[in-house]
């Protein structure tokens, strides 16, 4: 079913937490919130849990309003970064207890739970109790617990921002996968820009309470609308109009008409070639890629070539760049 | 956090979880203490105004206790601090050796009435006792100085927790920095140690004389002619009828009390809001020349706190204390003040005290993260106000809320449940405080959850908060049952000649000079509050390993 969300307005006394959000989340999609703490991500998907009333707009679910209906009564999976599993209760009673409060027959729950449970591949582990599980292990029970219910829905609030990065990086996959498989409309809350690209369909960026820029993770890396984004969402060099019009004065073509705007350029777009007017400050060798700070023009840039750089401080560069996004300031 | 929509069902279960306590708390706390202000107010013929006031204002003998009630107060306040801080610095900073056996005297004086310290300084240096009988000196306990001696060990033990908590908040770091200076050990006890521990003392300080001004067990048993508040109120209301009076003596307590309580909070805020997460405990040491004379003193304090006690205990088994020493076990056997049947009486008030507590404190504590911050906070208020009200003052409330023929309450007055009430409102605060603090373990995400997969307030109630709350609800359990097992003050308002408790009995026994019937009965409540503090260890134990 179709996730639609209309002017969603939210305060907590005077502060404007959710500044009229408009958001659809298809029927398989994955969609990430993405921003820094504080801009409103995790007050939404609250809000969608059920978890949190709001002011002012619309939730609808297909034809259902969910304005009036509570958390319990929504039908929705959610995962909590973490201490959201019952101490007291085993792995395999921790994923049977939305089945159990739906007060299903004890022997559907077990198919059910055991299903899940080599879904997670962890049937080794259903007696076990939550101080005998890795943190990776417990979020899958997690995740597992959720999915158990057959959510319309599935909702993650940084389920990965506890783990150890390696764990992260494999749970990413792991939480792609089942997501592709079951088809399951999803929202992700997560600060890691990373986290964001590599898992969503859709990325939704945003900042104090309003949504900066909507689209899939090539359109908000290659093409940011706003500085913002530009900033947040990987590495930029960002350029006022002033200095490019001196700089290279060809990429002024582009540049939209109103409003003021900046030059957005992706490091790896700046080509560096031996001798020229720019000089290299530092050089800093990050395994992959190279990262070159140079000073051109009067300000400083930062450009990573892969592999090695031929370069070194003090050297003198010439300096050319691709076609970058012009940016609203 | 202010739940979003809830269904019906929860609706109801979280009115009821909030209101049944608030209700409890009106009625049976905030309604006598109403009715006392409005006593003090109503003159004998019935008209209102201050003739109470004025009448105890001229009244030269409430005004000789008054007196006598601030300087008995201070100079505990004093002798505890001195004392306590010793003790609390010697448990927290040194290795002294015997530091378990300073820990369980301090215990002893929890186990039993406050008139067991009384009690037993008596049998030690009273017109009968044991120096008397040795040395043959003219010695007597009753009056100040016995009063002295029995308010500082009953008060001591609280003092060295409240100080032993302020050491604890400090940070080795300073003392490290300090040795880099050059500071020596005496410097660095006036420069660091004691600044840090300041708010500590004051409120230790505090907390000392308002138990001190507001007890009445010592008073009543070793106080003799020396008159303080606690037992003026007593004689104006029991002996002389004089409610009016006694009403406003009742007022005149609850002022030091009400101040030391808001001074005390104050400071428990500013003393931890100084202190870090990340403090490093300063490690305890060794130190000759400082650890003798303090061991002298600590251990000279913990050893007569425990010889106080063991002499009743001993005295309980003695044919003729002290001039024959046989041993015997007739002074157990009681029959007048009614017998043992107070003991029975009690341990039913404290189990009802301490059951029916937990149960709307948990709800309370329950509620209180669901309600709207402006009531909760009121809620909160209404909750800890009770540690402000001495038991003399409470138990007087209730005979002026409840001893009424034609008011509906009036149908609880000489039953065990009113006694129940009484006891458990008397240390709502504490119950409540330790309650919230066990709250705040329950994991916001797991009640989250439970909501998500479909589950009311009644699975959060029993799935999430009773699995992380259980230790903390058999330890509110235990507290209540305790105080309500030893409590005097409160409840020697409330019993009838049909109706007592045991710490009355071992007052009634002793005025009666029936001394040594008096300690049997002091050892009978030390030993049921013991087993029970034994079936609390086993009750954790179980508790904690269901949750392993």
């Amino acid at each position: 079913m179709h996730l639609s969300i209309r002017r969603l307005y939210k305060t907590f006394d005077e502060f404007v937490a959710l500044d009229r959000i408009s958001l659809d989340v298809g029927e398989h999609e994955f969609v990430c919130l993405l921003g820094p703490s504080g801009c409103g991500k995790t007050t939404l998907l609250r809000i969608i849990a059920g978890l949190m009333p709001f002011d002012g707009g619309s939730l609808m679910l297909g034809e259902t309003d969910l304005a009036a209906m509570p958390a319990r009564a929504r039908g929705f999976g959610i995962v909590f970064q973490s201490y959201s599993l019952f101490p007291n209760m085993t792995v395999a009673e921790n994923i049977g207890y939305g089945l159990k409060i739906r007060q299903e027959a004890s022997d559907a729950i077990q198919t059910r739970v055991e299903a899940l449970l080599a879904m997670i591949k962890m049937p080794q582990l259903a007696d076990r109790y939550l101080h005998q599980l890795s943190g990776g292990q417990q979020q899958r029970v997690a995740i597992a617990r959720a999915l158990a219910v057959d959510p319309a829905l599935l909702l993650l609030d940084e389920p990965l921002s506890a783990l150890d990065a390696r764990v992260r990086v494999e749970m990413r996959t792991e939480i792609r996968d089942v997501q592709r498989r079951l088809g399951i409309p999803t929202i992700m809350v997560t600060h890691d820009q990373e986290e964001a690209l590599s898992l969503a369909d859709t990325i939704v960026c945003m900042n104090q309470g309003r949504i900066e820029q909507i689209g899939t993770p090539q359109d908000l890396y290659l093409r940011p609308r706003t500085r913002f984004v530009a900033d947040f969402v990987g590495q930029s060099n960002i350029l006022s109009a002033e200095w490019i019009a001196e700089a290279s004065p060809a990429h002024l073509e582009e540049r939209p008409t109103e409003g003021v705007h900046e030059l957005c350029v992706r490091p790896e777009e700046i080509r560096l070639s031996p001798g020229g007017d720019a000089q290299v400050i530092d050089v800093s060798f990050l395994g992959n890629v190279t990262r070159v700070r140079v000073a051109w023009r009067g300000r400083e840039l930062v450009a990573e070539t892969p592999g090695l750089a031929d370069f070194a401080a003090g050297a003198t560069v010439g300096v050319a760049f691709g076609r970058g996004a012009w940016v609203r300031a | 956090m202010s739940t979003a929509r809830l269904a019906p069902a929860d609706r109801l279960l979280l009115v009821v979880s909030i209101g049944v306590p608030l209700i409890g708390l009106a009625l049976f706390f905030l309604y006598p203490l109403g009715t006392i202000a409005v006593r003090s107010l109503t003159a004998t013929d019935g008209s209102i105004g201050l003739a109470n006031y004025a009448a105890v204002l001229s009244n030269p003998g409430i005004g000789a206790a008054t007196w006598n009630s601030l300087v008995l107060s201070a100079a505990t306040t004093a002798i505890c601090l001195v004392l306590g801080f010793a003790i609390a610095y010697t448990l927290q900073r040194t290795r002294l050796r015997g530091r378990g056996l300073v820990t369980v005297a301090l215990a002893l004086p929890m186990l039993a009435p406050s008139l067991v310290q009384g009690l037993g300084i008596l049998f030690i240096l009273g017109r009968n006792g044991l120096v008397h009988k040795w040395t043959g000196l003219p010695v007597d306990a009753y009056g100040f100085t016995g009063l002295l001696i029995s308010d500082v060990f009953y008060a001591l033990p609280q003092a060295v927790l409240i100080l032993q908590a302020a050491l604890r908040h400090s940070d080795a770091r300073y003392y490290d920095a300090a040795q880099v200076m050059g500071a020596g050990r005496w410097r660095q006890f006036f420069d660091i140690t004691l600044p840090n521990a300041r708010f500590g003392l004051l409120s230790a300080g505090f907390v000392v004389f308002t138990v001190t001004i507001t007890d009445f067990g010592n008073a009543a048993v070793i106080g003799g002619n020396f008159r303080v508040l606690a037992t003026e109120i007593y004689a104006q209301v029991s002996g002389q009828m004089n409610f009016g009076m006694g009403a406003v003596v009742g007022i005149l307590l609850l002022l030091p009390t009400l101040v030391a309580v808001a001074i005390e909070r104050v400071a428990t805020q500013r003393q931890f809001g100084g202190g870090s997460e990340s403090a490093i405990p300063v490690p305890p040491d060794s130190v000759r020349a400082r650890d003798l004379p303090l061991g002298i003193l600590v251990h000279g304090a913990a050893l007569s706190i425990i010889l106080v006690v063991a002499t009743v205990v001993f005295a309980s088994f003695v044919r003729l204390w002290p001039y024959n020493l046989s041993l015997t076990l007739k002074n157990y056997d009681i029959t007048i003040a009614g017998g043992y049947r107070p003991l029975w009486t009690t341990l039913e008030v404290s189990l009802v005290a301490a059951g029916l507590g937990v149960a709307l404190l948990f709800l309370l504590a329950f509620g209180m993260k669901r309600l709207p911050p402006a009531l909760a906070k009121l809620a909160y208020l209404a909750a800890v106000l009770p540690v402000g009200v001495p038991g003399m003052v409470l138990g007087l409330s209730y005979v002026f809320a409840f001893n009424l023929g034609d008011n509906l309450l009036g149908i609880l007055y000489g039953g065990s449940l009113l006694i129940a009430l009484c006891n458990f409102y008397h240390y709502h605060s504490q119950g409540f405080l330790t309650m919230m603090t066990g709250m705040r373990t329950v994991p916001p995400a797991l009640e989250e959850a439970i909501s998500c997969l479909g589950g009311g307030l009644g699975a959060v109630l029993r799935d999430a908060v009773l699995p992380f709350i259980a230790t903390t609800a058999v330890s509110v359990f235990f507290f209540l049952f305790m105080r309500s097992m030893v409590t005097l003050s409160a409840v020697i308002f409330l019993i009838t000649p049909r109706l007592s408790v045991a710490a009355v009995s071992v007052m009634r026994l002793d005025e009666a000079g029936f001394v040594s019937q008096a300690a049997a009965f002091s050892t009978c409540i030390i030993i049921t509050v013991l087993a029970a503090m034994m079936a609390m260890r086993v009750a954790l134990n179980w508790a904690s390993r269901r949750r392993a």
